[in-house]
């Protein structure tokens, strides 16, 4: 069977979403996100995209992925190319993620939901 | 689980090609998520995704506004007889309309699955109800993805029950009225036993529209 673990589940927005786990195996895991992004009206045209980004205790990045799409205004929010990333950690200990827009120009309200998910 | 990152890649030019080695001969269950925009015309536009020179299925969503850039239905695809060794994937255009920019985006990861996979795809309208066998007890992972319009925007969605009882829930804000648009495809945990259920999709409100153009996907894989 699966070793599944949900980070966010329909979380909405706005961003930033901050939250810790426990890592549940010392075995390499795929992570991923998904969700919406639109850039801010008024900013250059550009890709929009949301992230998560992993930290121990220390603060040091120890995982990180992200989704990312066309921010045009015109047509609203769009489901962002969400892809996994992989990494390690320590069985049992505990870690923090933030899921946050890639961009600075990038907008998000409560009406954005977010899903972050672990698969070991 | 294990789980292979084989392309994220901005999709500049279709159709575009890779290689990558495939590390066991356990059943493969292939991720692939693009974004593309219709050229000229208003009509489904994808990506179609071949491996070692066959079609295994097309990623699509219904483009209403032509020149702007959509996320196509994610999708979960079966790679059949799998073997050790390097192989080859293709993103080629579905249609004549379908067409890249430097602002779309495709990736791909692998599942090695021990156990055969469960995948329904269809087309809508919607709700939607089936059968699914589960093997065995324990978690497992439900993917979920598809589109659909709605004459007012508003949050709204889809969500999978097993039995009744709602397992899945992806949602956002469309943002322009009677306009197709990817939901983002989600994967969540699914606590299972080793029995018959009925599976179904359901729009999460009831203004949720959808047609024989608009995909479905729902997996469940171990």
């Amino acid at each position: 069977m699966a070793l599944v673990q949900l980070l966010l589940d329909q979380h909405p927005g706005p961003l930033p979403i901050k939250g810790t786990f426990q890592c549940l195996s010392t075995e390499v895991f795929d992570f991923i996100v998904s969700g919406v992004s639109v850039r801010k009206p008024n900013t250059a045209l550009g890709a929009a995209g949301v992230e998560i980004s992993i930290t121990d205790k220390t603060g040091k990045e120890v995982g990180y992925t992200s989704g990312t799409i066309d921010g045009t205004v015109m047509g609203g929010r769009r489901a962002t190319i969400a892809q996994f990333g992989q990494t390690s950690l320590n069985a049992g200990e505990t870690y923090n993620f933030e899921v946050r827009a890639v961009f600075p120009e990038c907008a998000s309200d409560a009406k954005d939901f977010y899903t972050a998910t672990i698969i070991y | 689980m294990d789980i292979q990152e084989i392309f994220s890649v901005h999709l500049q030019k279709l159709p575009y090609t890779t290689k990558f080695k495939l590390i066991s001969n356990a059943k493969v269950l292939l991720y692939v998520a693009a974004s593309v925009s219709a050229r000229n015309a208003a009509g489904l536009i994808g990506v179609n995704v071949k491996i070692d020179g066959t079609v295994l299925a097309a990623s699509v969503v219904y483009a209403n506004e032509p020149g702007s850039s959509r996320p196509t239905v994610a999708m979960l695809v079966n790679i059949p007889n799998p073997t050790v060794g390097e192989h080859t994937l293709t993103l080629e255009a579905t249609t004549q309309i379908t067409m890249t920019g430097s602002l779309e985006y495709a990736c791909g990861t692998i599942f090695y699955q021990g156990v055969e996979p469960f995948l329904w795809r269809f087309s809508g309208p919607l709700p939607k109800k089936t059968k699914f066998k589960s093997p065995m007890s324990g978690k497992a992972v439900l993917y979920l993805a598809g589109s659909g319009y709605i004459k007012t925007p508003q949050v709204c969605g889809l969500s999978v029950q097993l039995d009744g009882a709602t397992v899945a829930k992806t949602q956002m804000l469309p943002g322009i009225a009677t306009s197709h648009f990817a939901l983002p495809p989600v994967f969540v945990p699914v606590q299972l036993k080793p029995k018959e259920y009925d599976i179904g999709i359901t729009p999460t409100i009831g203004d949720v529209l959808s047609d024989e153009y608009d995909n479905y996907e729902v997996g469940i894989f171990y």
